[in-house]
C-alpha cells in the first residue's frame, strides 16, 4: 500500500518519492540488468539510464499498479541500448563476472544464470519476465509488443536452449500456457 | 525449471547496494537536470488554454454562473492533462460533439466528443450507473480495432475522473493504420470499467462503439530525405501537419534486430519530451530486407516549419533537419 502512495506521489512529480520507489526495487533492477549485461559496470549503467528515463517519463504513467512492469519495460530498452554500445567491446559469451560457484548445489544455479545470460535477446526477455518478474503471458505479450503465441514460442525455445546449455535435465513438465 | 529455482538463482547475484543506489540517484539527478534545462513551459499555457476551452464549452451551452465555470477549470485541465491537442482544439471549437450510448450491466457509457487531427484521435466519454470501486480508483480498460494483431498497441487503461453524475474519461491515440481516411469510424470497445480486474485482459468488449471521426483540415508535405547509418536506411517520407499536431512518416529499411531511436528538437534546439508516439504502421520485405513504415506523432504544431531529428542506431548517430 505504501508503494501505491509513493507511485502516486512520484507521478505528481515528487522526486523524493520516486527515488524511494527505485531504491525499494534496487535489487530487482540490478539483478535484471545484470542478467542482460553480465557484468557489474554495465549493469550499473543500465540502472542509471533506467532511472533517468523513468524519471523523465513518470508523469505519463497512467496506472500506478503497473509501475514495476512499466519500469521493467524501460530497463529492458536501456539494457538493449547499453548492450549495443558494448557489443563490439565485450561479447556476451565472454562473461566473466557471474558469481563463482559455491557449495550446496550453488554451481547449478549459477550455471542457470550464465545460460540465461547467453540466450537470444528475445528469448532471454521472455524467460526473465516470466520466471523472475512473474508476469502473465498476456502481460509479457503487451510489454514486448508481440502476440501471446509468440511469447509461448520464445519461452519454449528459451527453455530448450537452456536445457541444451545445462546439459539436459533442467526442464520440467511445466505448462506455460 | 520452475520459478522458485529461477528466483533462488537470481538471489545468488550479489547486489553492490551502495553503488546501485548511487546509480539510481545519479540517473534521477541527470533526469532532473534535463528537465530543468528544458523546463516544461507548456504547463502554464496548458492550464490557461484549458481555461479558455472550458469557458467556451460551458458558456456556449449551459450559461453557468461564474463560480461554476471556475470550479470546472481544474477538472477539464485534469481531464485533458495528457492531451495538449484536445486543449488547443477545444479552444478553437474544433472538437465534434457526439451522443453515442451503450449500456451493460447497469452501467451506461456515452461517447460525448471526438476529434481527428492529422493522425491523432481523441475521444471523451461519460460513465454513469453502478460502477465498482472507490471514487478515485475507477478505470476504463478499452481496445481499438478489435485487437487487430497487425496493430502494435490495441489495449489501454485510462483513469476516470469523478463528476457530479458519474465519471468522465478522455483517451488520446494515434491512428494506427497506414492510410489516413478523411472520414471513418473508430472501433472502440470498453472491456471493463471500475476497479482494475486482472481478468479484463482476457475478456471481450461490453460497451462497443464505432465512433464517427472526421479529419480536420491538414497539410501533407513530401520530405523524401534519406539517411544511412548502422547498416540501415532511414527515409523521412512525409509530414502531416494538422491543426494542433504533427505526424512524421518514415521508413526503416533493414529493420530487424537493429533499432532506430529518434530524438526531436525544435528550431531553438530544445528537446521535445513527452506526448510523442512512434508506432509501426506497415511491415514488409523488400529486396530481401525488412522495410518498416512508422508514424511518429507529436502533439503540437511547428510555427517555424522546422524540426531537427537526431537518429541513433547502435553507436552511430546522424542529424537530420526537416524544413517544410
Amino acid at each position: 500500500m505504501k508503494e501505491t502512495r509513493l507511485v502516486r506521489k512520484a507521478i505528481k512529480g515528487n522526486v523524493k518519492a520516486f527515488e524511494e520507489l527505485l531504491i525499494l526495487h534496487n535489487e530487482q533492477l540490478y539483478r535484471t540488468a545484470f542478467l542482460y549485461a553480465g557484468n557489474r559496470e554495465d549493469a550499473l549503467d543500465i540502472v542509471q539510464e533506467t532511472s533517468c528515463k523513468a524519471f523523465l517519463a513518470i508523469g505519463q504513467l497512467k496506472n500506478e499498479q503497473y509501475f514495476l512492469t512499466w519500469l521493467t519495460r524501460i530497463l529492458i530498452h536501456c539494457a538493449y541500448d547499453v548492450l549495443k554500445r558494448r557489443k563490439l567491446e565485450k561479447p556476451v559469451e565472454q562473461l566473466t563476472e557471474l558469481p563463482a560457484a559455491g557449495k550446496d548445489g550453488t554451481a547449478e544455479k549459477l550455471d542457470l544464470m550464465e545460460a540465461v545470460a547467453q540466450l537470444k535477446e528475445q528469448h532471454r526477455a521472455a524467460i526473465i519476465l516470466f520466471y523472475y518478474q512473474d508476469l502473465a503471458i498476456s502481460e509479457i505479450a503487451r510489454m514486448m509488443d508481440i502476440p501471446e503465441n509468440t511469447v509461448k514460442t520464445y519461452l519454449q525455445r528459451g527453455r530448450k536452449e537452456l536445457k541444451i546449455k545445462l546439459g539436459g535435465g533442467q526442464d520440467g513438465q511445466e505448462n506455460v500456457s | 525449471m520452475d520459478k522458485k529455482m529461477f528466483h533462488d538463482s537470481m538471489e545468488e547475484i550479489e547486489v553492490p547496494k551502495e553503488d546501485v543506489i548511487k546509480a539510481i540517484q545519479g540517473g534521477i539527478r541527470q533526469g532532473n537536470n534535463m528537465k530543468k534545462s528544458h523546463p516544461p513551459r507548456k504547463r502554464a499555457a496548458a492550464v490557461s488554454a484549458a481555461a479558455a476551452a472550458v469557458l467556451f464549452i460551458s458558456s456556449g451551452f449551459l450559461f453557468p454562473s461564474v463560480p461554476n465555470v471556475l470550479a470546472d477549470i481544474p477538472f477539464l485541465a485534469k481531464l485533458y492533462e495528457q492531451d495538449q491537442v484536445a486543449v488547443n482544439l477545444a479552444s478553437q471549437q474544433l472538437i465534434a460533439e457526439l451522443n453515442e450510448k451503450a449500456s451493460y450491466d447497469g452501467v451506461d457509457v456515452t461517447v460525448t466528443e471526438a476529434y481527428f487531427d492529422g493522425a491523432v484521435i481523441g475521444v471523451t466519454f461519460d460513465v454513469k450507473g453502478d460502477v465498482e470501486g472507490a471514487e478515485d480508483e475507477v478505470y476504463a480498460f478499452y481496445e481499438i480495432f478489435d485487437r487487430d494483431p497487425e496493430i502494435e498497441e490495441t489495449m489501454e487503461l485510462v483513469k476516470l475522473l469523478p463528476t457530479e453524475e458519474g465519471f468522465k474519461g478522455h483517451i488520446q491515440l494515434s491512428y494506427p493504420k497506414a492510410q489516413l481516411p478523411d472520414e471513418t469510424r473508430l472501433p472502440l470497445n470498453f472491456i471493463g470499467i471500475g476497479e482494475i480486474k486482472d481478468h479484463w485482459k482476457n475478456e471481450q468488449g461490453k460497451w462497443n462503439f464505432d465512433v464517427p471521426i472526421k479529419q480536420l483540415p491538414f497539410e501533407t508535405v513530401a520530405l523524401n530525405k534519406t539517411m544511412e547509418l548502422d547498416g540501415l536506411k532511414v527515409t523521412f517520407e512525409k509530414l502531416i501537419s494538422g491543426n494542433s499536431s504533427t505526424a512524421l512518416e518514415y521508413t526503416v529499411k533493414g529493420a530487424g534486430e537493429n533499432r532506430v531511436d529518434l530524438e526531436l528538437f525544435d528550431d531553438e534546439g530544445n528537446r521535445i519530451i513527452g506526448g510523442t508516439s512512434d508506432a509501426r504502421i506497415e511491415k514488409k520485405t523488400v529486396d530481401g530486407s525488412i522495410l518498416e513504415k512508422r508514424r511518429l506523432t507529436i502533439p503540437r504544431g511547428f510555427e517555424n516549419r522546422c524540426l531537427e531529428i537526431r537518429i541513433s542506431s547502435g553507436e552511430e548517430q546522424e542529424l537530420a533537419e526537416l524544413k517544410w
